[in-house]
């Protein structure tokens, strides 16, 4: 019996001991995913609180199917998802990520900029975004991003590569 | 630099560590929230009953409508009034009976440990149906009696003692048996009924005992049955779980 599957049923009674551990359980990844989506901490932090919130507004509901985190992760990502829609002021024209990147003679090879990456990820469909995000910022296996957004593991292999590639063509 | 690089190098650049208060913060609010839900989620009196009503079986019901007005039809085509008067209680035990198969439901089919564990406490579900059978009964019974008065010519001293004093003798042996910390059968709550409408026959049609027992001393044990009945009511409602825990208890012995 995994452990989720428990303390989704200590929670359930009300056990105020088991949502502690429960949100400090996957507090820190739902924040930095929530960060690699808005860039912006303060925004970051509130967006996880949502998602906890969210998530044990519906936990009575909840039948623990042993995808708690996937479950989390949805509930993150949609959140994200509304936050872009509210930020029309987000910055996403190519121009300006050009001009910023033009200087460079070889863009890879510079200190990181957050900024210019940050536009780049902007710039990027949101469903190669989410790969590059899963895989290379919460560190998860192929098979793991795949399984988080529902999707084959060869389709989320083309969308790693694909990602990838057009991050680079932003990023020269 | 390559790009993998490149990027593990922003994922630590961007990487939050969680603020403890923020966490704190969260784990009360997600608290609260849930608690709030819950309050939201719990079914008031009538609702309960609304929903316990449509757990059980309505065809009991029917089947005590139905003797009874079998009970009428014979009753009314008895020769000698009298025997029709002394004849009623037979039909009050066999109304009573009825309902022993849905109080026993979750015995027979061994489903007491899910109720157990269910939202609401077997306790409560157990006084829902005994109030909707309480309710339901009392509404039938009240229509017999009622028959019986324009028909038969009962009067209320003889529906008290014929009918309703046996009657609530039954329900008295029905809820005692059901109140047992042991996991009696149904089919013992049903035989201890029978052989008491057995002993009423032979009390009803005894001339001497009947005709010996004074009008108010019957109406002082009518009296006394209807506290018993309260009593064991309540008793069957409190110590509804009991018989499980006297199994749970056996089976760690063993």
């Amino acid at each position: 019996m995994d452990a989720d599957f428990l303390l989704v049923r200590r929670m359930k009674q009300g056990n105020e001991e088991a949502f502690d551990t429960f949100v400090r359980k996957y507090y820190g990844e739902i924040l930095n995913y929530c960060r690699f989506h808005c860039f912006d901490a303060e925004s970051a932090q509130d967006l996880t609180q949502e998602t906890f919130l969210k998530f044990f507004v519906h936990l009575p509901e909840y039948r623990h199917m042993g995808k708690t985190k996937n479950f989390l992760y949805t509930v993150a990502a949609n959140l994200c998802r509304d936050f872009y829609k509210k930020r029309k002021d987000v910055p996403m024209e190519r121009e300006g990520l050009e001009s910023r990147a033009a200087p460079a003679a070889d863009p890879l090879g510079l200190v990181v900029d957050r900024v210019v990456i940050n536009e780049a990820l902007l710039g990027l469909p949101e469903e190669f975004r989410e790969m590059i995000v899963l895989h290379y910022f919460q560190g998860m296996k192929v098979s793991e991003a795949a399984e988080v957004l529902g999707i084959g593991v060869s389709l989320a292999k083309y969308r790693l590569r694909e990602g990838k590639a057009r991050l680079k063509r932003l990023l020269e | 630099m390559n790009l993998e690089k490149m990027l593990e190098l922003y994922r630590e650049e961007m990487k939050l560590t969680p603020n403890e208060e923020r966490v704190a913060r969260t784990v009360r609010l997600s608290g609260e929230i849930f608690l709030e839900r819950e309050q939201e989620r719990m079914l008031n009196y009538a609702e309960f009953l609304k929903t316990q009503f449509f757990v059980l079986r309505k065809r009991w019901w029917l089947y005590q409508c139905l003797l009874l007005a079998a009970a009428y039809l014979v009753l009314g085509y008895m020769q000698e009034e009298v025997y029709a008067h002394r004849s009623v209680g037979v039909a009050g035990v066999l109304f009573v009976v009825l309902i022993i198969p849905e109080m026993w439901k979750n015995r027979t089919n061994c489903s007491m440990e899910v109720e157990a564990a269910a939202y609401y406490p077997l306790r409560q579900i157990y006084a829902a149906r005994m109030l909707m059978f309480g309710v339901a009964d009392f509404c039938i019974a009240a229509v017999f009696c009622a028959g019986l008065r324009g028909r038969l010519h009962f009067t209320m001293a003889d529906l008290l003692v014929q009918f309703l004093f046996p009657m609530v003798v039954t329900a008295c042996i029905c809820f005692g048996i059901l109140c047992n910390k042991y996991a009696v059968s149904e089919m013992v709550s049903v035989g201890a009924c029978l052989v008491w409408s057995g002993v009423w026959w032979l009390i009803a049609m005894n001339e001497q005992i009947y005709r010996a027992v004074w009008l108010p001393a019957w109406a002082c044990l009518f009296l006394a049955v209807v506290l018993l009945l309260a009593a064991v009511s309540y008793n069957a409602v409190k110590n509804c779980g009991k018989c499980l825990e006297v199994g749970l208890a056996a089976a760690g012995r063993e």
